[in-house]
């Protein structure tokens, strides 16, 4: 399992926001691909109503999830891959290490993979000898750093030139330049090495096939082309919920997934693998193994309010513009999943309790779900996360976060549904205020559970005569 | 090793409030049927008028600008052959000093007759031509030229002119890390294997008689333009793992 932080939240969030570096890291992005992507779903044929339709192709494909897994397994076991369904983390990362020790495998490279992030693949490779190098250029230089992923794909994105200068100088010896082509010319240099003598190459998988029985990948670097064509045994990790239907269904799912990502229109490498390479062929894997990971997605499957989650394809289009994650970043989610997406499926994942913070942190303004390229109502999910904590519920283990908050919004629903009980509130209200610290006619700050209501702005205090009784005593 | 496929599949068919019975689904309903006008929509794709395939060269060469990718139109195909000789005299290869080119063994690429017309001037052109059932020696054999080699020379299956994409699918002496692993890939294709969109690839991959039966084959790939990356300060640069240049030589004679 990757590491959970899920609970240092908002420590977390308070450092990110001092961090004057990655504030700019954070604008830089959200200021780039957030407009970017809007105008790409505005330039499409058919328009940005194209995420209805994919909305529905996701969906459709969800609700048959049982018998597109089948079909994808039987026709890859056809040309001779190997599948394996686990149902957590360990069986995942079991079923790798077997694999690997079996081939007696010593270093391995990676494709970009979420999935291998959330069963902390790399850390269990390790602690077993084997060597492991990410590939992707973000994911090499936050490798070399030592520190998780900070965005779903540009994961290294909390860096500066400068930093990424500064490591590769002191990791890979090299002399000291910020020029972005000499520091990726020197990862390319490095990683190509390792490409050609790695035993096994790993990478994730974007959208399955089922009618063709295909996985697929999707880089723009070539790292994942390489991952999956050098080493002699490839293994795909994929999260179950990652397959569609038809072939055509790629058509509006890549169009949409590129342009959600980096407001492209195609991305720059889409693979369909199929199995391992035929007798007749030069190169492709000897072996090829699909790992389908479920992983807590079936009880999210199982609740008709979460269901709809796992429609995401990944593309982390809510990150580039959610309000709350360009301020506080990916690390302050405390897990792979940051952001929108982030803030929904980490408390599904982890716990609803543990990863309180997440949901009720994000700030339910809607851009994430006019930005998602499959219409994911998330603003809705992060309101039903809130609902349980709020209310408790047993299904999830749910125990209500705040009797005191519950206890308030009883009394406070009392007082606004009765007038008499209101006024007195207003009158008392009214006359307390008086004690409270202001300054130019403003209260400064509020008393016991109320002072977040202050801490970064004034209040306007109760008027002396209300409104209705303004309105009432007003002469014609 | 038992791979838990039942239980998994079961435990999602418990989520979806279904009964394994009520889980057989028509094949039709999930995967579509075959549209009825579907022989004259692929009439529509195959038979493309020349102004028609015309206006589908120019839309690709302006998706290609955008993603740094170079369209080259030729008359026929010794003048491709002619600006590959330029471009192995005009470029110097990433990792030796060795000009060694590698080219897929291939009806079209076969014309460009590079090995004749490149040989001595101190190039060395491999091509991908093995036995049918090639063992681990030969496999090698082509591994370490490719690894030599500064430029890839392959063709493609299609060309998607909407988003300059060109489709290749695996075959016999035609190895995938030809358009990976050198620093430069050369593509060479034909005008009529310009198309206009995934959806009319799609379209004919799924219903098209001819291409249903190579099928997909164990790895298709598209490609589009060289490859690139954005991870340090989201500055665009080029080659980061695959070729840092990507040209594509049509021939439309």
């Amino acid at each position: 399992m990757a590491e959970i932080n899920t609970e240092s939240y908002k420590q977390n969030a308070v450092k990110a926001i001092k961090d004057t570096v990655l504030q700019n890291a954070l604008s830089n992005v959200q200021d780039r691909l957030g407009p970017a992507t809007a105008l790409a779903y505005e330039n499409l044929p058919e328009g940005p109503e194209l995420r209805l339709k994919a909305h529905k192709i996701r969906e459709f494909a969800i609700n048959n999830l049982d018998i597109l897994l089948e079909t994808l397994v039987d026709k890859i076991r056809d040309r001779g891959g190997k599948v394996f369904f686990a149902q957590d983390a360990a069986q995942a990362t079991d079923y790798c290490l077997k694999v690997a020790q079996k081939n007696r495998v010593k270093m391995v490279v990676k494709g970009k993979s979420m999935v291998t992030e959330e069963i902390g693949l790399n850390k269990v490779l390790e602690a077993n000898r084997i060597e492991v190098n990410e590939t992707d250029l973000g994911e090499y230089i936050i490798q070399l750093a030592g520190e998780p992923p900070s965005h779903i794909i540009a994961p290294a994105i909390h860096k500066t030139r400068k930093q990424v200068a500064e490591l590769f100088t002191k990791e890979l010896g090299i002399p000291y330049c910020e020029d972005p082509p000499f520091l990726t010319q020197a990862a390319r240099k490095a990683l190509r090495e390792k490409f050609l003598k790695a035993d096994m190459g790993f990478s994730g998988c974007n959208l399955a096939c089922a009618e063709t029985g295909h996985i697929t990948t999707v880089s723009n670097e070539g790292n994942i082309r390489m991952s999956t064509t050098m080493p002699k045994i490839h293994m795909v990790f994929m999260g179950m919920e990652r397959v569609v239907a038809k072939l055509e269904d790629h058509d509006v799912l890549f169009r949409l997934l590129s342009r959600g990502a980096a407001a492209q229109n195609m991305a720059g490498y889409v693979s369909y693998i199929g199995g391992p390479r035929t007798e007749n062929q030069l190169d492709g894997p000897e072996e090829f193994h699909l790992v389908i990971l479920d992983n807590g997605r079936s009880k999210i499957l199982a609740d008709p309010e979460f269901r709809e989650v796992l429609l995401c394809i990944r593309c982390a289009a809510c990150l580039n513009v959610c309000p709350a994650y360009g301020k506080i970043g990916g690390h302050t989610y405390g897990y792979p999943y940051s952001g929108p997406i982030g803030a929904v499926i980490t408390p599904l994942f982890v716990g609803i309790n543990r990863a309180k913070d997440l949901c009720q942190g994000e700030p339910l303004c809607g851009a994430c779900k006019k930005a998602c390229p499959v219409d994911i109502d998330l603003p809705r999910m992060l309101l039903a996360l809130r609902a349980k904590l709020a209310d408790g519920d047993c299904k999830w283990n749910v125990t209500r976060a705040s009797r005191m908050e519950k206890l308030l919004f009883m009394t406070w629903s009392l007082v606004i549904r009765n007038r008499t009980f209101y006024n007195i509130a207003l009158k008392t209200g009214a006359m307390l205020q008086k004690f409270l610290p202001g300054q130019n006619g403003m209260i400064t700050q509020m008393p016991f559970g109320f002072k977040g209501w202050t801490r970064s702005r004034d209040i306007v205090p109760l008027a002396k005569t209300n409104f209705l009784t303004l309105w009432k005593n007003k002469k014609p | 090793m038992d791979n838990h496929q039942h239980d998994f599949i079961k435990t999602i068919q418990q989520a979806l409030g279904k009964s394994s019975s009520s889980a057989k689904v028509a094949q039709s309903e999930l995967f579509g049927t075959r549209p009825k006008d579907f022989e004259n929509q692929l009439d529509v794709y195959i038979n493309k008028s020349k102004p028609d395939r015309d206006t589908l060269l120019d839309l690709l060469i302006e998706q290609a600008e955008l993603i740094h990718m170079d369209v080259i139109p030729v008359e026929n195909i010794s003048l491709a052959s002619h600006a590959i000789q330029e471009l192995v005299q005009n470029t110097e290869p990433e990792w030796g000093s060795k000009k060694s080119i590698i080219a897929w063994q291939h009806p079209l690429i076969d014309q460009l007759n590079l090995k004749e017309t490149l040989s001595g001037n101190d190039v060395e052109v491999f091509s991908t031509q093995t036995s049918t059932k090639p063992d681990s020696e030969e496999r090698e054999k082509i591994r370490t030229q490719l690894l030599q080699s500064y430029i890839g020379i392959t063709s493609a299956d299609f060309c998607v002119a909407e988003s300059a994409t060109l489709v290749q699918r695996t075959r016999p002496n035609q190895p995938r890390a030809v358009s990976l692993v050198p620093s430069i890939h050369v593509a060479v294709i034909r005008m009529d294997q310009i198309i206009e969109s995934l959806k009319e690839l799609y379209f004919r991959l799924k219903w098209d008689p001819q291409e249903k039966k190579t099928g997909l084959t164990n790895c298709m790939t598209f490609i589009s333009g060289p490859s690139k990356t954005a991870d340090i300060e989201l500055v665009m640069v080029y080659g980061a793992h695959g070729p840092r240049q990507l040209l594509l030589y049509v021939i439309t004679g």
